[in-house]
């Protein structure tokens, strides 16, 4: 009865055709195998430092010491003191040296941030739907605050209006921004490698203004290399890669930000390798809009791997530390991401990805592998009546740094969060200590995210494995129980639970009671619909409007599972 | 204006091309089956009602936005809660405080905030509300130009 009803409400879902997104419209660049940058040594370098680059060698290395001589030696050809001139100056291929300081970009700062038909290049923005219709209202617009995103054009001839650092690889011109026809080639500025030469990452400091949306952008240049720095205070991203094919993020602490530490977005090829992220009021690290990996046509119509299987991974993530966020991981279109070896803990929720927002390349969201890490003590309230009226009171701009406030909902005291995603598998995690769910997966019919057709509704939760994880139970043994150690709404073909060890208790293993293993895996297109009832509430939940939606549980942590 | 009319300028009824010679008939909504209602366990005097809605006019196309929609006590007194016409789980694609000023009617209509209905079509609409003290039952949705009709026992999860 409860599936049936469901079927139904499946069927009536209402047509909502949008190609909305936040980022600008955008294409995967042409892929030629995983390939990451390999980390260079010698070649051409630019050499930029700050006035205390001097005390900061010597403060951070031993008197005496070989790298403190280089560092000095290096410091001699120092005849820049921010990184954009030395982005500026620079040619593919080139290695640009951070000496030890706080790079504040005194000159990109002076360039007016902007808007759509005001600062710099007013006209080049883009707008996710109906831009350009300058009819009077009903039928056009009735803001003067339209939805829209500076395009490409914008990049290439304003580029510091929005970012703190840019590095444009692809100047040609888009002549239809809205519906992007140049397929992203890098043409200059190509395979850079830009490093902090610290002792550790935060001995180098790219300082957001909190108006610049991003600190360091690189737009459409293939194989650039990004080690040993931090940085902070974006108003939206920390690093955001656009449109970029190779590259590698490593040694890198990702801090208070606006919305995300590390994004990538219709990217691929790429590492993320020994980052710490934390304080970032969206997700720490988000590989989203993730190139498939799969032989598709990536830049074409609806495309899936369901006829050819998750063949490789495109983006590999290790060695994060994520912690502190409102989301860990987030990936919407997270595609072929590989996660290893990683932790995710003291966020609301450890890792998430879905197929809820409509407008993202890559969707729906399928093929990741996430296997050999730590996801704990995802218990982290941002979402508190206190938390909320503060954030709403002051915005970003004004805000201390080290204050996060969520930009989106999630189920706090959650490991993992699999909103719409198919064939994805979590193999051999440890996963304790999340005090509402473990894992958590659910289903999100196409319609969400503005495909209507009948015959993909059901194309998110299937073929997902959950294999040999150790739920409830701490690396050395201690058992730490999660709420549930899984919980699904029972939706799905295809999805099985095999090999999972619990010490999480009696009755927490999961709900349903019993979960299909991998010889009789699950069989229904369709959730039960007590369980998707429950969660559509906390679609409305608006911190200023509404930050507490009736019905919704997810901003109270529960208790503690014992 | 009156608070019925004062309710339903928040619905727009529009009258289907060639039907100039005739009246419109009046624009309505009703439940396609009953709906279904259920309570978190954690939430006790929180409800969630989940069902779908027919536009049951002849000729009147609906466009209605869900901050229209409320549920109401018997003596017509609005309960906390909100409604969508939406039947899973969403989120918006802007973040909390980068939401432009008007944000876009087709991103309206994905997270159900917004429908329109042809004569004789169905939407999905879920509608929370939280039982006080005191209110008079039977509730019911309001939706400015009509009322529907809601369950008067809830499932707990």
């Amino acid at each position: 009865m409860k599936r049936a009803l469901a079927l139904c409400l499946l069927l009536c879902l209402v047509p909502g055709v949008a190609e909305a997104h936040p980022e600008r419209p955008t294409l995967f660049p042409a892929w030629a195998g995983l390939k990451y940058p390999t980390y260079r040594r010698s070649g051409p370098k630019i050499v930029v430092c700050t006035k205390g680059s001097r005390k900061g060698i010597k403060r951070q290395f031993k008197a005496g010491s070989k790298e403190r001589r280089q560092r000095l030696r290096l410091l001699e050809h120092c005849r820049l003191h921010e990184i954009q001139q030395a982005i500026d100056a620079a040619h593919s291929g080139d290695r640009i040296l951070l000496m030890p300081g706080v790079y504040k970009e005194v000159t990109s700062r002076g360039v007016p941030v902007g808007d759509y038909h005001s600062g710099p290049c007013p006209n080049d923005y883009v707008a996710t739907e109906g831009f350009g219709n300058d009819a009077p209202p009903p039928v056009g617009r009735r803001s003067n605050d339209p939805a829209v995103r500076p395009d490409r054009n914008l990049q290439i001839d304003c580029p510091n209006a929005k970012n703190l650092i840019a590095v444009i690889g692809d100047t040609r011109p888009e002549p239809t921004p809205a519906a992007p026809s140049v397929v992203p080639r890098c043409l200059q500025l190509c395979n850079l490698q830009i490093e902090g030469l610290g002792r550790k990452p935060t001995d180098v400091v790219l300082r957001g203004d909190r108006l610049k949306l991003d600190v360091l952008r690189v737009d459409r240049a293939q194989g650039v290399y990004l080690r040993n720095f931090t940085v902070e205070q974006a108003a939206f991203n920390g690093i955001d890669l656009v449109e970029v094919n190779g590259f590698v993020v490593k040694d890198v602490v990702a801090r208070d930000n606006s919305d995300y530490g590390v994004l990538t977005f219709t990217s691929g090829n790429g590492l993320y390798d020994r980052i710490e992220a934390y304080g970032n009021g969206d997700s720490g690290v988000y590989p989203g809009s993730n190139q498939k990996g799969c032989d598709i046509d990536y830049n074409g119509a609806y495309q899936t791997c369901a006829m050819t299987g998750c063949q490789y991974s495109t983006t590999e993530l290790r060695h994060i530390d994520s912690h502190d966020n409102v989301l860990g991981y987030s990936g919407t279109a997270g595609n072929s991401t590989y996660v290893h070896d990683s932790r995710f803990h003291d966020n609301a929720t450890g890792l998430s990805t879905d197929s809820f927002a409509s407008g993202h390349p890559g969707m729906p969201q399928e093929c990741f592998r996430w296997e050999n890490n730590r996801i704990y003590s995802n218990n982290n309230n941002l979402f508190t009546a206190q938390r909320q009226r503060y954030c709403n009171a002051k915005p970003f701009p004004i805000r201390p740094a080290r204050i996060v406030c969520p930009h989106f909902q999630t189920a706090v005291g959650t490991g993992i969060l699999i909103g719409g995603g198919s064939r994805d598998t979590v193999k051999r995690n440890y996963i304790y200590d999340n005090w509402r769910h473990g894992v958590m997966l659910i289903w999100v019919p196409a319609a969400i995210r503005g495909d209507d057709r009948l015959e993909r509704q059901a194309d998110t939760s299937n073929g997902n494995r959950f294999l040999d994880n150790v739920m409830g139970r701490r690396p050395d043994g201690t058992p730490d129980p999660n709420g549930h150690d899984f919980w699904w709404d029972e939706q799905g073909v295809g999805n099985c639970w095999q090999g999972n060890e619990s010490s999480s208790g009696k009755g927490r293993f999961s709900d349903p009671a019993s979960l299909p293993n991998c010889a009789h895996p699950s069989t229904s297109p369709v959730s039960r619909l007590d369980k998707t009832a429950l969660l559509v509430p906390c679609t409305t939940w608006d911190p200023e409007k509404n930050p507490r939606p009736v019905a919704c549980d997810w901003f109270d942590l529960p208790a503690e599972p014992r | 204006m009156s608070r019925r009319g004062a309710a339903a300028a928040g619905v727009v009824v529009v009258v289907l091309a060639g039907c100039g010679s005739k009246p419109a008939d009046e624009a309505r909504l009703a439940w396609k089956s009953t709906p279904a209602a259920f309570s978190p366990k954690a939430l006790p005097t929180d409800r969630v009602v989940l069902g779908t809605v027919r536009n049951a006019s002849k000729q009147a196309r609906l466009v209605l936005s869900a901050s229209e929609v409320h549920v109401v006590d018997a003596a017509g007194r609005r309960l906390k809660g909100s409604a969508q016409f939406i039947a899973s789980y969403a989120h918006g694609l802007y973040g909390a405080y980068q939401k432009p000023v008007d944000v876009e009617e087709p991103e309206l209509l994905r997270l159900g905030l917004k429908i329109k209905l042809a004569p004789g079509r169905t939407a999905p609409l879920y509608v929370s509300y939280r039982l006080r003290p005191g209110l008079k039952l039977p509730v019911h949705v309001d939706y400015g130009s009509g009322t529907l009709p809601l369950p008067s026992r809830a499932k707990t999860d």
